[in-house]
């Protein structure tokens, strides 16, 4: 081979190997972490791969009184978001694809403008109208909240999907004298399943990781989600890293599996959505 | 042909019209409404300013450096994090053994969860204990204590930086999906007329990815303008102030000190700030479709 061919390769393969490393250096440093024993984890410099492997950080994070309630406490918002978000969104999504009436243009347009909603500009008066309303500390206000930054999103995505299934299918099947509904129920909703599924899990993604709102919202500690709940390792005086980095692992797997399950329905949605929008 | 149904058509629009009319749109006029009160606690109850609220923030300083840090924030991570994502699209619509695995593994940044992504930069960026101190160590550039986070002026390349890592496979992943859609026969046909891998991309492959790149570049601008608490966890908007930027100031003003006046005045000008950006981003995209006949 002459060098002409050799040397892109060689070009590829160093910056394959950079971007690599720039993704998976923190991880690392995570796991190694939270597999070190007690005491190499305050080993100055760092021990990058540590002689002794140990479980004890992963024990210890689960055992943590509050682990499993703050673990409840996301599963059940996050699910209750998703399920609420789809309800109202598949509704909108078939109303913007599928019926022509007067302004639709207009309320599509705001829907859409309202992703690019600053977060932190109604974080102040919704969390004034959260707690006039005495909602403060309860999962409604939460949930609330997280419906206002997923439901554009959530629309956006199903009517992506929704403009691929072609509308000769649902006629054909109202000209067999299928009402609307049944044409609904019968053609568009399993061919949106997918779709549906995707986009659910890409809501349970945001809400599980959510901070800002949870952080503002949930003062009380037994309602803490996940995400606040976990600072609660970083002690006042001094983080016990070896707890917070197995913890961190434990959170995080659900949601990569998760992700990798709806990737594929996900960005076609996205980009489909982009495209088309 | 989409049936003209008015009622219907409302009937299901309307719980997620009126659901954002409630949750966005009404907050935001009221947020405008606070923004012109004085609560700062230590000048008695709140009362009524006009816009000179609006006069005062902009004389104090402060607003500025907060709208300055949160345009260098914004643009450094949005630009790089496209950057990166593209380059990392480009490798990866290549073939090479293994490349399945490269594509999951390099997902795995924008799956963490924010804080915990956060919390794990925080402690590579640990003078003692980080493993940013003990690389620089390995590759012979000496043993060093630095401070990432604590040390003024190189505090805000530390949680640029590490956006950077967390956002990128976003843009990875959109732009992979819109390489993978680009007809090859246009890449034949070019090779056969002899253009260079760099004119193959300048003609072929970015026209035909411009509409997903503006999205990617408009979502990714947005979600960095509101990143909270990656600033939060890492900084805490410190050392002296130097990574203030607008969510994290705001949460300050607001669950700091009580000032919710203060802290609605800067909401309302950041929300303006991304408003005009975005209409701007979403003109252009319209204007590109125009042209594109879709």
């Amino acid at each position: 081979m002459t060098m002409k061919r050799i040397g892109p390769r060689v070009l590829f393969a160093a910056g394959l190997a950079l971007l690599l490393f720039f993704t998976l250096f923190p991880f690392l440093q995570m796991l190694s972490t939270s597999l070190k024993p007690a005491d190499q984890l305050f080993a100055v410099p760092p021990v990058w791969i540590p002689e002794h492997f140990t479980l004890s950080n992963f024990t210890a994070a689960l055992h943590h009184q509050q682990f499993a309630r703050y673990f409840m406490n996301s599963l059940f918002v996050s699910v209750v978001t998703c399920v609420l978000v789809i309800v109202v969104s598949v509704l909108a999504a078939y109303g913007f694809t599928r019926l022509e009436f007067p302004g639709r243009k207009f309320l599509l347009n705001v829907i859409l403008v309202s992703q690019m909603f600053c977060i932190s500009a109604i974080v102040i008066p919704l969390y004034k109208i959260v707690s006039a309303l005495g909602l403060l500390n309860s999962y409604p206000g939460l949930v609330l909240a997280y419906m206002a930054f997923t439901v554009p999103v959530a629309i956006w995505l199903l009517r992506s999907f929704m403009l691929n299934i072609p509308i000769d299918m649902e006629e054909s099947a109202m000209m067999e004298g299928a009402s609307k509904l049944q044409a609904f129920v019968r053609v568009v909703l399993p061919l949106l399943r997918p779709g549906i599924g995707a986009t659910a899990a890409y809501v349970f993604l945001m809400t599980w990781q959510e901070f800002l709102f949870s952080l503002v919202f949930m003062t009380d500690p037994a309602k803490r989600t996940l995400p606040i709940g976990i600072m609660d390792f970083k002690g006042q005086y001094e983080t016990n890293w070896g707890t917070m980095m197995a913890a961190s692992i434990l959170i995080s797997i659900p949601v990569f599996l998760l992700f990798l399950v709806i990737q594929r329905q996900l960005i076609s949605g996205l980009t489909e959505g982009a495209t088309k929008g | 042909m989409k049936t003209r149904s008015t009622w219907l058509g409302y009937l299901l629009v309307g719980p997620s019209v009126l659901l954002l009319a409630v949750l966005l749109f009404i907050p935001l006029l009221y947020s405008l409404q606070i923004s012109l009160q004085d609560t700062d606690l230590s000048h008695g109850a709140p009362k009524w300013i006009g816009l000179s609220g609006y006069v005062d923030s902009w004389k104090s300083g402060e607003l500025w450096k907060v709208g300055k840090h949160s345009i260098v924030w914004t643009v450094c991570v949005a630009f790089f994090q496209v950057v990166v994502g593209l380059a990392a699209a480009l490798m990866l619509n290549r073939k090479f053994p293994l490349r399945w695995l490269v594509r999951v593994l390099v997902l795995l940044p924008w799956v963490l969860p924010g804080v915990i992504a956060a919390l794990t930069w925080r402690l590579v960026y640990d003078s003692q204990f980080g493993f940013l101190n003990s690389l620089i160590a390995k590759l012979g550039f000496g043993q060093h204590a630095t401070d990432w986070l604590g040390t003024p002026g190189l505090a805000m390349f530390s949680v640029v930086l590490a956006a950077i890592w967390k956002g990128y496979p976003f843009a990875m992943l959109m732009l992979l999906a819109a390489l993978q859609s680009v007809p090859q026969d246009q890449y034949e046909a070019a090779r056969i007329d002899g253009a260079d891998g760099w004119r193959q991309f300048v003609h072929i492959t970015l026209p035909s990815i411009s509409g997903v790149l503006k999205t990617v570049v408009l979502l990714v601008s947005i979600w960095t303008f509101n990143y909270f608490e990656m600033i939060y966890v890492l900084t805490g908007g410190g050392p002296i102030r130097s990574t203030h930027i607008a969510p994290t100031y705001i949460y300050e003003l607001s669950f700091g000190h009580f000032n919710f006046g203060e802290a609605s005045r800067v909401s309302v000008v950041s929300f303006l700030f991304i408003f005009l950006i975005s209409l701007v981003l979403i003109r252009q995209m319209h204007k590109n479709e125009r042209n594109g006949g879709a």
